[in-house]
């Protein structure tokens, strides 16, 4: 059941991962991972056509203050876990705008996206989102939460993501963020020019 | 790891009635991470078949004796007491590393490995009784060999509070070994700079009535797990997690102090996942209670370990914010949550302290010197210092009554 049998150490060993195929690419209207979790995807079908867009906003880091900034992205009004997809290929690719930074390490891809009933998603990157983060929370709070907020404050069909490595559970990316459960949004991340205040 | 797979599938295959998928592989994935986390330390060990290893530690310097026999793998025991021996007798044959060892103490005088799978701790003149707990990853049983030391019998004479709560404060160095940490433009490494912050730190704490535990006191690499392990272990009053930052944007700069945020949901989940497996153990179906199910709710109560300190965590993260914003003196940062995990698990406020940003020319330049490494460690100081005598007005006890033992007369 999902890809948790294999190895069980830490957060996958990385390297191949030739039995997928890249899923970071354009939108995919089809059906074809659909089949990869029949049991848990329930009755869930892609949009019918023809496709319409939708305005979503996608986190970066601020280029300037604390904590995440939107951009506008269009992206088809599909299924939950292809807008999912359209979503994490548009955090991949980096902002457009001067005022944000790259969330994610460049090189890092997206190896599936599953999206329960219940409102949880697992996200499954490559080991790049890993391997390749600077040290320091600050980094790895940036791209954690660019993940989960892009996708669980544009996708109503999602309320928590899980990251997986590799296809595998992950302990932490950079060893501070706790990826062991799945994570909710945290729109107070959200730049305000303001830090999070806590009474 | 080769036990794991066959846990896993008692896991995955084991009938759940009525449960739906979800929860189903929720609680699969939490149980499995479970079992990744007791795995670290097994070595090839269960792999092979060959006897567990169980590594004996003394220390006798506290007014209870503690023993600690940290196990290469987890084995079943039982504790039992006769004469004067206290004996832990395994289900498997293991092998004590020491052997055997005498004690210069009044309560412990020997222990020794008696047959294949008993350790026998031959207690002395002064020993009255025992508790113990168990630690995880690695896998530890904890005895306290509680008495009468010579020293404290002093204590209800004269009615000197010899004996009151020492104040202990875990300073954990973040990184470590092959992890660095962040790395500042000219090279400056994050876990040398936290190493030397948390030394200094101790020497400064130490000068006032409290005792400091370094999580490492050299450049070793530590899971997270272990890191709050031993703030728990000592039944630390505080800890403190000594981190720096890194960031892409080129202005971050100054300190910022974390404690756990919890979404309340998410615990909520967990703890009905958690409930809803012992009911349906509890109802029916009748099967040997494997390790799993301990397994499954000993991580849960892990992970809900913290919320009971957050509003003091809170307090304390405040206090130390407060004087390094003075310290760094840019801006009025508050203080800050994030599901840090070397927080999670910790019985004790916790906080993480990102001192400062060493992606930042200036601060790395900074954090170079010795001068302000000091003003860095004077500024938490004063901040830990206030935190304590406020808790001391609001009379909350210095060390939590975990495990007793340690504030006993």
């Amino acid at each position: 059941m999902l890809a948790v049998a294999g190895s069980l150490v830490g957060c996958g060993s990385g390297g191949d991962d030739s039995a997928l195929q890249d899923t970071a690419g354009a939108p995919q209207a089809g059906p074809a991972d659909e089949t990869a979790v029949p049991t848990v995807e329930g009755g869930e079908q892609p949009a019918a056509a023809p496709l319409e867009l939708v305005l979503v906003t996608v986190y970066f880091p601020s280029a300037s203050t604390d904590g995440l900034q939107g951009e506008h992205r269009e992206i088809f009004n599909t299924s939950p876990v292809e807008r999912a997809k359209q979503i994490l290929s548009d955090v991949i690719a980096g902002p457009e705008e001067a005022e944000s930074l790259p969330a994610l390490p460049s090189g890092t891809r997206l190896r599936q996206v599953f999206v329960m009933g219940s409102g949880l998603a697992y996200a499954d990157f490559s080991a790049q989102l890993r391997d390749g983060l600077s040290g320091g929370s600050d980094a790895e709070l940036m791209a954690v939460y660019a993940i989960v907020n892009s996708l669980a404050l544009n996708i109503p069909e999602i309320s928590r993501v899980a990251i997986l490595i590799e296809g595998q559970p992950c302990e932490s990316l950079n060893g501070h963020v706790d990826l062991r459960h799945p994570l909710a949004p945290k729109p107070s991340l959200t730049s305000t020019g303001e830090p999070e205040r806590i009474i | 790891m080769g036990s794991l797979p066959v846990r896993t599938d008692s896991v995955t295959t084991r009938p759940r009635g009525e449960r739906s998928p979800v929860r189903h592989l929720l609680s699969a994935l939490i149980a499995i991470v479970g079992l990744v986390i007791l795995a670290t330390g097994t070595g090839a060990a269960a792999q092979t078949g060959q006897p567990a290893r169980v590594e004996v530690s003394v220390d006798a310097t506290g007014p209870s004796t503690r023993v600690v026999l940290t196990v290469s793998r987890p084995v079943p025991f039982a504790v039992t007491r006769s004469g004067k021996r206290v004996e832990i007798v395994y289900s498997e044959p293991v092998i004590l590393e020491p052997s055997s060892g005498k004690v210069d103490d009044p309560i412990l005088d020997a222990w020794s490995q008696e047959g294949e799978r008993t350790v026998s701790l031959r207690v002395g003149r002064k020993f009255e009784r025992f508790e113990t707990f168990e630690l995880r990853n690695p896998s530890r049983l904890i005895i306290d060999l509680l008495g009468r030391k010579p020293s404290q019998a002093e204590s209800p004479i004269t009615g000197r509070r010899s004996d009151a709560p020492r104040t202990i404060i875990v300073i954990d160095p973040g990184h470590g070994g092959i992890e660095n940490g962040a790395v500042g433009p000219t090279g400056l490494k994050e876990k040398e700079v936290a190493l030397d912050l948390a030394v200094r730190l101790r020497r400064a704490l130490e000068r006032s009535d409290v005792s400091v535990v370094l999580t490492r006191d050299d450049d070793r690499l530590l899971s997270l797990d272990e890191r709050t392990a031993t703030a728990n272990l000592n039944r630390a009053t505080l800890f403190i997690s000594i981190h720096l930052n890194s960031s892409r944007r080129a202005n971050a700069r100054g300190a910022e102090t974390y404690f756990l945020s919890t979404d309340a949901s998410d615990d909520d989940a967990r703890t009905v996942a958690a409930l809803e497996n012992k009911a349906y153990n509890a109802a029916g179906t009748v099967e040997a209670r494997g390790a799993d199910d301990n397994e499954e709710l000993e991580l849960i109560l892990w992970d809900l370990a913290q919320n009971q300190y957050l509003a003091e965590s809170s307090r304390l993260a405040e206090s130390v914010q407060r004087e390094l914003n003075v310290l760094v003196g840019t801006r009025d940062r508050g203080v800050r949550q994030a599901p840090f995990r070397v927080l999670t698990g910790a019985t004790m406020p916790a906080i993480l302290v990102e001192v400062g940003f060493i992606s930042n020319a200036d601060e790395e330049k900074q954090l170079m010197s010795s001068e302000y490494r000091d003003r860095i460690v004077e500024a938490v100081t004063r901040a830990v210092r206030q935190f304590l005598s406020g808790r001391a007005q609001l009379g909350v006890q210095a060390t939590p009554s975990v495990g007793g033992g340690a504030s006993q007369p």
